[in-house]
């Protein structure tokens, strides 16, 4: 029977243990903030960054503990429009890391919602909104030309704008640098532009321009081949030219010396009219010569110098070819 | 044991039952017993040794006691290999914590699925992802970035879906680096003037790639935004070769137009420079063989010229002081040419009558160069094979 009772004994103490740890311990996870609410006084809170662990509570109804998600958790919007401050109409989007940072007045915020789970879905559509109405505000101060031509400043610039805008400022600050956001227990770790785009019209007509441009570039390419094909040509025709051209001034050049060469021989040799005229009939026989032993018609006169060539007729010697 | 009755053996009526039941009762309870011990033994023994565990290979884990981390250092991670111990839950929670090497990829300045990535799908705005550059021109760009978590807890528990946090960034890092760049240097990987942040801290400009001032960028936000993770690297992974591509449709047709429109330019040019070598060839070769045949006319000139000169002082000299005798000669000379030529057969001569009073026909002289006579009437004349 002791066997018995020693069993029945262990076992009641663990129930008991079991029964008095959830009485009076809980848990903090290193990912949790936890919210202890006390009817003895100011809440007690453990964030999991530093208190995760194993700690002390008393029983409902004198504490309550109310645990949170410490996280950083991540909102999106939508890929919508925006009115830029030029007039255009602009698609961004934005994203922002958001935590829990005061467990209290986050579940003054919140409460609200019911469970731990839903306030935090709360919190997230919360921020979501302030995101939201942020984005046009600080969208609606930048002109598009000016955050595509500036490049990384004004993103920069932009992202603070978007961030005040999300943080917000109550109509009743008493402190520098209080926000909305801190009234319901939040903060922002990060904000970001995620996404710029334009409309479809806009983005349709810059897709035709740079069709367009594409276009005009093919066509400068055309134009600046069959120009410069033209001109290489040219210069290949006016070089080939000015080479014949100084060979053929040089055959004549040639030539004439060949023949001033001989010339100046026959101007030696013909001292006298009749020493001239041998030499013309001399020529005339050789060209004469030349015409013999090629098939040929000869059409002639029949008073043709060819056949008198001595003849007293002068004239007609002199005007044959 | 000592205090049982001993066996009565007069026991033999009812009287004595009781005592034999109570027996069996007893034994019975203490065997039940026994069987219990043995049985919380074992489960003790299967209890204790639940509480051991390997990591899987490829993963780190971390045991939450109550809720903290046990190990709350990189180094000090759980690793496979070895055995591991944790009290069961509530007490201690083994949790699978990611680690090593691992990617994330920003897809909002692409184009869809890659079915659709024909080019011949036209571009479409609402559908399509893009990325705006500085000279207002639409992109599609795709980047994947590799990093190696550093510090698990922070990377695990600091988040409640780091991937979204990374994608974001990497969203952020491509839009904002892609409206600094020129569409041209970014397709083209040309460096350009981007404004930077000096050691200083002071705003600056620095020339830079796309690829590197997305790079600087990515890092920059994960520095900020204090991830736990190091940054390994920063790929486009827009088509098959990385690059960002163009709007596809109209535009990508046309761009691939003018690739090829310079290309074919490119022939186009070199023809031509192959045709004015050609040419130039051509006339050299044209100019050389000038220059020979006037070297040729030249020489025969000379030798033509001087042979006749020679005739003449030869001519000369035989009638040296008897110009009839010379004009004889040369008369005759004259005549044996005209006889040689009427005597010609293939030089033909038509002899035109003399106009009225004597006079000359208009024609004096035509020389006309007959057509080389047929190939059969060749062999005719030449008393050939054929008759």
């Amino acid at each position: 029977m002791n066997a018995k009772k020693t069993v029945v004994f262990v076992i009641g103490t663990l129930l008991l243990l079991v029964f008095l740890s959830l009485m009076f311990t809980y848990q903090v996870r290193s990912t949790e903030i936890v919210l202890v609410q006390s009817i003895f006084g100011d809440p007690e809170i453990k964030d999991g960054n530093q208190d995760a662990g194993l700690h002390f509570k008393l029983p409902w109804p004198l504490q309550e503990v109310y645990k949170l998600d410490g996280r950083v958790h991540v909102v999106e919007t939508g890929f919508d429009q925006e009115l830029a401050a030029g007039g255009e109409t602009v698609l961004v989007s934005v994203y922002a890391g958001w935590f829990v940072k005061d467990a209290e007045q986050f579940r003054k915020k919140f409460s609200s919602a019911g469970s731990a789970d839903d306030m935090m879905l709360m919190a997230s559509e919360h921020v979501r909104g302030r995101v939201v109405n942020a984005r046009s505000e600080a969208v609606g101060t930048t002109k598009l030309e000016d955050l595509l031509d500036n490049g990384q400043s004004l993103y920069d610039t932009l992202e603070k704008k978007l961030l005040a805008a999300v943080q917000g400022v109550p109509s009743d600050a008493e402190e520098e640098g209080q926000s909305l956001l801190d009234e319901a227990g939040l903060e922002i770790k990060f904000l970001g532009i995620k996404r710029v785009g334009l409309t479809e019209t806009i983005a349709n007509g810059v897709v035709d321009s740079m069709a367009q441009f594409k276009q005009k570039q093919i066509d400068a390419v055309t134009t600046a081949t069959e120009s410069e094909e033209g001109r290489i040509l040219t210069i290949a025709q006016n070089q080939a030219k000015t080479i014949v051209n100084d060979a053929e001034n040089n055959a004549t050049k040639q030539k004439s010396e060949a023949m001033e060469k001989v010339q100046a021989q026959f101007v030696n040799a013909e001292t006298n009219r009749l020493k001239a005229e041998v030499a013309i009939t001399l020529k005339k026989i050789k060209a004469l010569e030349a015409l013999r032993a090629k098939p040929i018609q000869l059409i002639i006169s029949d008073n043709h110098p060819l056949f008198n060539i001595f003849s007293d007729d002068r004239d007609g010697a002199e005007t044959q070819p | 044991m000592s205090e049982e009755p001993q066996p009565n053996p007069g026991l033999e009526t009812g009287e004595t039952g009781t005592d034999v039941s109570t027996q069996a009762l007893t034994q019975a309870l203490r065997s039940g017993f026994v069987i219990l011990y043995v049985v919380i033994i074992i489960l003790l023994g299967y209890f204790l040794a639940s509480n051991f565990f390997r990591v899987e290979p490829g993963q780190r884990a971390v045991v939450l006691r109550f809720g903290k981390p046990l190990q709350t250092r990189t180094d000090d991670v759980l690793k496979e290999g070895k055995l591991h111990f944790a009290w069961p839950y509530p007490v201690d929670e083994k949790v699978v914590v990611s680690g090593g090497e691992s990617s994330v990829e920003s897809t909002v300045g692409w184009h869809g699925s890659s079915a659709s990535s024909d080019d011949n799908v036209q571009f479409n705005a609402g559908r399509d992802g893009y990325v705006l550059t500085r000279d207002w021109n639409i992109l599609h760009v795709k980047v994947q970035m590799t990093y190696e978590v550093e510090d698990p807890i922070r990377y695990n528990f600091e988040f409640a879906d780091v991937n979204a946090v990374l994608r974001s960034l990497l969203d952020n890092a491509l839009t904002v680096t892609a409206s600094q760049f020129e569409a041209r240097n970014i397709l083209e990987r040309l460096p350009q003037d981007v404004p930077v942040t000096s050691e200083s801290g002071q705003p600056a400009t620095a020339k830079r790639l796309f690829q590197e001032a997305l790079n600087s960028r990515v890092r920059q936000l994960v520095r900020r935004y204090d991830l736990g993770l190091t940054v390994k690297t920063v790929t486009l992974t827009a088509d098959d070769n990385g690059n960002p591509r163009l709007p596809r449709g109209q535009v990508t047709t046309l761009a691939n137009n003018l690739q090829q429109s310079r290309k074919s330019a490119e022939d186009q040019i070199r023809n031509a420079e192959k045709e004015k070598d050609r040419q130039i060839t051509v006339a050299k070769d044209e100019a050389r063989s000038i220059a020979r045949s006037a070297d040729v006319d030249s020489e025969q000139l000379a030798t033509q010229l001087g042979n006749e000169l020679r005739d003449l002082e030869s001519l000369w000299k035989a009638h040296e002081g008897n110009p009839e005798t010379l004009r004889l000669e040369l008369r005759k000379r004259l005549q044996d040419q005209v006889t040689k030529i009427l005597s010609d057969p293939s030089v033909e001569v038509t002899r035109l009558p003399a106009g009225p009073g004597g006079s000359r026909p208009r024609v004096k002289l035509m020389v006309r160069r007959l057509p080389p006579p047929p190939p059969e009437a060749m062999d005719l004349s030449g008393g050939g094979k054929k008759k």
